[in-house]
């Protein structure tokens, strides 16, 4: 038998063997009318400590970044980000060749000429990567970035450092309004949704935290007010 | 993977004698419950969202084909492929297929368990074909020839002078002396070595820990980040995961996120969620040109709508080995196939029979702790339970334990006789115990007493002080009672 047929065999055995032994909920609606379907959003419990005004929001999602061993810094628009990274880069990252993607990619880099910034994701030993992130949230102060054209998830994890921009706008409580937004845009879901919260880190030897694993050692926020 | 789970006994005698294996638990300590206690006490919604969590698998579990199919036409929609897989054969052939269409010589890997269940490694090697492990604890394991010990932390069971030995003698390039006595050199080395592998695979396999019906989405919660270089820079991304995985929607996906970093390393927050929608798109700098979710069933549909179903909605945190007394002492391998503790013991039977797996069920004293720290509340003891019930009803068990229980049950199912025989029982202990009121030795109780004592009873039965506490009662009133039973507290 062809590796198709047995695939498709394989697959009418699970389906059967799900449909003989699953027990329907006393309780629940019909499969496919309102009952089995995933475009009815179901309410959850949301933790109370993520009912914030909007300045609260900010505070939190700040001292969650610095929980989760990340550093931030406020700038006062987009302009001043070449500059703020320019001050946040030691000797050694000045003198090597930063990759900037996503809205990142667009500022006005030629306000610090010192800096030598190309756009893309980088390579295996790109030390620096300054990227945008969609959202950020407050409860665990982690980013949201979303892949697409121009913005690979690959930048995320090859760098030494990675600086991630974010709007004040876009500091959304919880995680569910994030996937709110995410609905309302008009495109398709991205290829890749990766919530980043805080450097790279590993546990495997003996418990002892260790940050850097594969991924980025330092993450630097930039808020732009 | 082949199961010695049968050999439990001698494996766990084993690990209790091996001063290397006690050394690491020893550092450990209670340092993992601590930290998912302190987790768990900073939010206070967290019964709630347990709650939440088995409400949500329950109706998954009722529906799963729906679910499924879902979750399939979404991943073919953005381009994506599916591949069911009935047995482990099945899945292994499928990722094979792959792997030689593209023609690959290398895979990396990001951490999965199915893998493990699979023994894909031994597997891809004999077809020629290189898998590199790029979780630092498993890339450890696989340089070693180890299986891992625990489901979250693969190397726990390592002291930090094996990982340096390890890696001294595995990365001969590199010049001897080097100075390797940190936690901090060790994990520099590994990501140096690993680095290249990543741009180099052709394919890139790594775990889920869930699907999302909504978006078809697979979804990694990780801390190192091995497993996104393991999807992205691939070219190939395989994606291996188990029917019971999936879940409605994102915001179902919230609950679970809410719950598993907690439970297994007191996180509030890995460093890492992603969520993979199909291959590279049109414009994209990096990212797989194909994408291959395989679905593994092997043996999990027949749990369904069983008694043991809630084994099911097993998320893979290991918070219950991180609570279990026992596997706190005899570590992961001694349970002698891939998922260990008290998951394992609730699991495996199912997946390989209990026939080669009964001795894991009865690893455990029940003490309820894996119940009490579950995140979707699976009743494991209990689970355990009807799987030792399941090895009695096939007379797998000696001739003398049911010849005992047998026993037993005629004498327990005679009130009046079982009253006069525990009398007598109790006080013949009373007697033996002397002075010390302590017994060194009992009949069919050496297993006890050959390393400590037991204690004799000190005066009559429950049964027997209950009827005289009831008729006291009935004598003096209601209020008497209550005081009675507050004297007997001190």
């Amino acid at each position: 038998m062809s590796k198709g047929g047995r695939m498709s065999k394989a697959r009418e055995r699970i389906f059967a063997a799900i449909r003989r032994n699953k027990k329907p909920l006393a309780d629940a609606p019909v499969a496919g009318e309102g009952g089995a379907r995933a475009d009815t959003i179901p309410t959850h419990t949301i933790p109370v400590r993520t009912q914030l005004t909007a300045e609260a929001l900010c505070a939190e999602f700040e001292h969650r970044l610095s929980a989760a061993s990340a550093s931030v810094e406020w700038v006062e628009s987009a302009s001043g980000i070449p500059a703020a990274v320019w001050r946040h880069l030691s000797d050694q990252q000045r003198r090597t060749q930063c990759f900037a993607n996503g809205s990142a990619a667009e500022l006005g880099w030629a306000s610090v000429p010192e800096l030598d910034i190309r756009s893309g994701a980088g390579d295996a030993d790109s030390p620096v990567c300054i990227t945008s992130a969609f959202r950020g949230i407050a409860e665990t102060g982690s980013l949201v970035l979303l892949s697409a054209p121009g913005h690979s998830s690959a930048s995320y994890f090859l760098p030494e450092l990675l600086i991630v921009t974010l709007s004040r706008r876009d500091i959304l409580a919880t995680q569910e309004a994030v996937w709110a937004d995410l609905r309302r845009r008009p495109e398709d879901m991205p290829r890749t949704v990766t919530l980043v919260t805080g450097p790279s880190r590993t546990g495997d030897i003996e418990q002892k935290i260790v940050l850097g694993a594969h991924g980025p050692r330092q993450v630097h926020v930039l808020l732009v007010n | 993977m082949q199961p010695s789970c049968s050999s439990f006994k001698q494996q766990a005698a084993q690990a209790l004698r091996d001063p290397k294996l006690q050394g690491a638990f020893g550092k450990l300590g209670d340092g993992l419950q601590a930290r998912r206690a302190a987790a768990v006490g900073q939010l206070p919604e967290f019964e709630a969202l347990r709650e939440d969590a088995r409400r949500i698998k329950r109706r998954v579990m009722s529906d799963l084909d729906t679910w499924l199919e879902q979750f399939e036409q979404k991943v073919l929609g953005q381009g994506g492929h599916i591949h069911w897989a009935s047995t482990a054969d099945d899945a292994r052939e499928a990722i094979l297929a792959i792997c030689q269409r593209v023609g690959a010589k290398t895979v990396t890997k990001g951490k999965s368990m199915v893998t493990e269940e699979l023994g894909l490694n031994d597997y891809l090697v004999d077809q020629g074909i290189t898998p590199v492990e790029t979780d630092l604890g498993e890339y450890i394991l696989q340089l070693r020839r180890e299986a891992p010990s625990h489901i979250v932390m693969p190397a726990v069971h390592l002291a930090q002078d094996d990982i340096e030995r390890t890696f001294v003698e595995s990365h001969p390039q590199l010049p001897p002396d080097r100075d390797l006595s940190t936690a901090e050199s060790l994990v520099a080395e590994a990501r140096q070595e690993l680095r290249e592998h990543f741009f180099k695979a052709d394919v890139g396999i790594t775990g889920a820990n869930f699907m999302i019906a909504e978006t078809g989405s697979t979804v990694i919660v990780t801390n190192e980040g091995n497993g996104d270089l393991t999807q992205t820079l691939a070219r190939v991304h395989v994606v291996v995961t188990t029917i019971e995985r999936v879940i409605p929607t994102l915001e179902d996906l919230s609950t679970f996120l809410r719950l598993l970093p907690r439970s297994a390393t007191g996180q509030e927050a890995t460093a890492y969620v992603t969520l993979s929608s199909g291959p590279k798109r049109e414009g994209d700098m990096h990212g797989p040109e194909e994408f291959h979710v395989v679905v593994l069933d092997n043996g999990r549909s027949e749990l369904l709508g069983s008694e043991n179903q809630d084994i099911l909605n097993c998320i893979r945190c290991g918070a219950c080995m991180n609570h279990c007394p026992v596997y706190g002492a005899v570590g992961g391998h001694a349970y002698g196939w891939v998922y260990p503790g008290p998951l394992g013991a609730a699991l495996t039977p199912a997946l390989i029979g209990v026939e080669k797996s009964a001795a894991l069920p009865n690893a455990s004293t029940f003490c309820g702790q894996c119940v009490a720290v579950c995140p979707v509340k699976i009743p494991l003891t209990d689970i355990m339970r009807r799987w030792r019930v399941r090895e009695h009803g096939k007379k797998m068990t000696s001739p003398l334990a049911r010849a005992g229980l047998s026993a037993w049950a005629w004498l327990a199912s005679r009130p009046a006789l079982y009253r006069k025989f525990t009398g007598l029982a109790a006080w013949g202990m009373a007697l033996c115990g002397g002075r010390r009121r302590r017994l060194s030795r009992m009949p069919l109780a050496g297993g006890w007493t050959r390393y400590r004592d037991f204690p004799a009873p000190e005066g009559e039965t429950f049964h027997a002080q209950l009827a005289q506490l009831k008729k006291r009662a009935a004598k003096t009133g209601a209020e008497g009672l209550r005081h009675e039973q507050g004297g007997a507290h001190e």
